[in-house]
């Protein structure tokens, strides 16, 4: 059920520390390039500040609101995210069709049958091979499942994972609000770390842009979000447990831009969906997140055990 | 929605048998526009703007239109007519319609019923005399303040060229604007062969005006032109 977000203490600091972020890296933008307003309004840098005016405060309000809300919204990323990997990686239509309906049965798996959860990949497996069986179109096939099973094990399962542990643990709730908000923190400040920093390539053969000064600038970005989300910390969180945190943050973050990176270098394509103004599509956003949020999970499950 | 797609089998019902091209007039009353309105705004636009989240470039040359225009664009999907109709907004959407494939949209009375009240569609046979009447009946609609949308290239899959004459012939003989609009990407959300959509952003360029004259072809090269280079301002914005 959908809830008035005002009823969260945490609400109103999260949002407006979301809000703080966005203006101030706005305010950072237009003062280290020194443009006019009207030269500005025309850069890529400005359509991506007024995406992120759009998509920050509709995600924390969102997510504070919960219920339908929040599953519409994770329905979207999973459908657009999805869809753009198709496109990406040559998916045929009757694979594309049954990847996005098991993105969303994974959706409502996560939300109201946990004890299933596990069952997701192996059971979108058997589904997938039901296409060439029933079909009988077997040329290529074991490639097409196989592009099919990577494209929902990268998008499809982590967004699952979102709404398992925000509705499994306690604490989910502040978990996803903390490493979204870092680990987009952590995007900004790697792009703009390793533009200033440069330094030696990550693994140009993979992607020739990323660098170690960017490495350098996920992890102060994860750790600037995690700090300015202090409030959102919960008090059964040890601080080894946050040092973890801020570390496999910031690592998972640069992992799952690389992984993006190789998915488009290994389809040989640019392709890019059209749908956040300045930035293309929804994967090149979500991926840092994809790869990150269920490994902080975990990494906080084992630290969990083993500090007690 | 083609012209080409609009085959001789044309209108249907028992104005197909008298020959004549059913009008769909009550499409265009008040209680009906009423209706269509609801759908659009309450689920047509919402359900799009999820599916295919669209960004329209050059809203601003609608500004310029104070009566009726013809709307022409590249046709790449059954889904352009709906996200024309959405980037064009509730003003111009009030008092539109769209020319649609008789043989296709009005193979049945239900599917032709469906498609008049929900989108605002009037049957358009292209060959034979069928074709004369329909065009008639467009220009008659445009004299009488409606706006027209129509996908003159031929058939989905196809450019900025080779569009037929039919929506010039509206236009010079109704003295109304031309309207170019280029759409992307609705050839990725649904190539023709599909049945089903795949999501995707999509890309609305809208060109400014092109008044009539009163040479149908010098209109025709006009509107070439126009969707030509409402493409090119899409494909720059798109490489950012």
């Amino acid at each position: 059920m959908p809830r008035n977000p005002f009823g969260n203490e945490l609400f109103l600091p999260v949002f407006l520390r979301v809000m703080l972020l966005i203006v101030v890296g706005l305010l950072a933008v237009l003062v280290a390039q020194r443009r006019s307003l009207r030269v500005w309004r025309r850069s890529t840098l400005f359509l991506r500040a007024r995406t992120w005016l759009v998509i920050g405060p509709l995600f924390v309000l969102a997510v504070f609101i919960g219920g339908f809300v929040a599953f519409l919204l994770a329905t979207f990323v999973v459908l657009q995210g999805l869809s753009e990997f198709v496109r990406v990686a040559g998916i045929g239509r009757p694979y594309a069709y049954l990847l996005i309906l098991w993105g969303q049965v994974g959706l409502l798996v996560a939300a109201l049958a946990r004890d299933f959860f596990g069952f997701l990949p192996f059971g979108f497996f058997i589904l997938l091979t039901l296409v060439p069986i029933l079909s009988g179109r077997v040329e290529d096939a074991h490639r097409q499942v196989a592009d099919t099973l990577v494209g929902y094990v990268f998008v499809g399962l982590p967004m699952a994972y979102i709404v398992f542990v925000n509705s499994a643990e306690t604490w989910g709730l502040n978990f996803l609000v903390i490493v979204t908000v870092s680990v987009a923190v952590a995007d900004i400040a790697a792009y703009a770390v390793g533009a200033v920093l440069r330094g030696p390539k990550l693994v140009p053969r993979v992607d020739p842009s990323k660098t170690w000064g960017g490495v350098l600038g996920s992890l102060i970005g994860a750790t600037v979000g995690v700090a300015l989300l202090w409030p959102a910390v919960p008090e059964e969180w040890s601080v080894a447990a946050v040092v973890v945190l801020v570390l496999v943050l910031a690592v998972g973050s640069v992992w799952g831009d690389l992984t993006e990176s190789f998915i488009r270098t290994a389809f040989r394509t640019e392709a890019r969906s059209t749908l956040l103004l300045g930035y293309g599509g929804v994967l090149g956003r979500v991926a840092s997140l994809l790869m990150a949020f269920p490994l902080c999970y975990y990494a906080l499950i084992l630290v969990g055990k083993l500090v007690g | 929605m083609s012209e080409r797609e609009q085959g001789p089998a044309g209108g249907a019902g028992r104005s197909r048998r008298r020959g004549r091209t059913p009008a769909y007039a009550w499409a265009r009353t008040p209680p009906a526009r009423l209706v269509r309105g609801a759908v659009q705004y309450g689920a047509l636009v919402p359900i799009l703007r999820f599916i295919s989240p669209f960004t329209v470039i050059g809203k601003r040359n609608l500004a310029q239109l104070k009566g009726p225009a013809v709307f022409v664009a590249n046709h790449q999907s059954h889904f352009d007519a709906p996200v024309c109709l959405a980037a064009l907004g509730g003003r111009i959407r009030r008092r539109l319609v769209v020319a649609a494939a008789a043989d296709y949209f009005y193979s049945n009375a239900v599917k032709g019923t469906a498609a008049s009240l929900a989108l605002g569609t009037v049957p358009f046979i292209r060959q034979g005399g069928g074709s004369r009447e329909s065009l008639q009946m467009l220009k008659d609609l445009a004299k009488s303040g409606w706006s027209v949308l129509i996908f003159p290239s031929g058939t989905r899959g196809s450019g900025a060229s080779g569009f037929k004459k039919g929506f010039a012939y509206i236009a010079v003989d109704a003295q109304v604007p031309v309207v170019p609009m280029y759409l992307h990407g609705l050839d990725q959300v649904m190539p023709k062969g599909s049945f089903l959509p795949l999501p995707g952003g999509v890309v609305i360029g809208i060109g400014p005006p092109i008044p009539p004259g009163d040479d149908y072809n010098e209109l025709v090269r006009k509107a070439e032109a126009g969707v030509a280079a409402a493409r090119t301002v899409v494909k720059r914005w798109e490489a950012g």
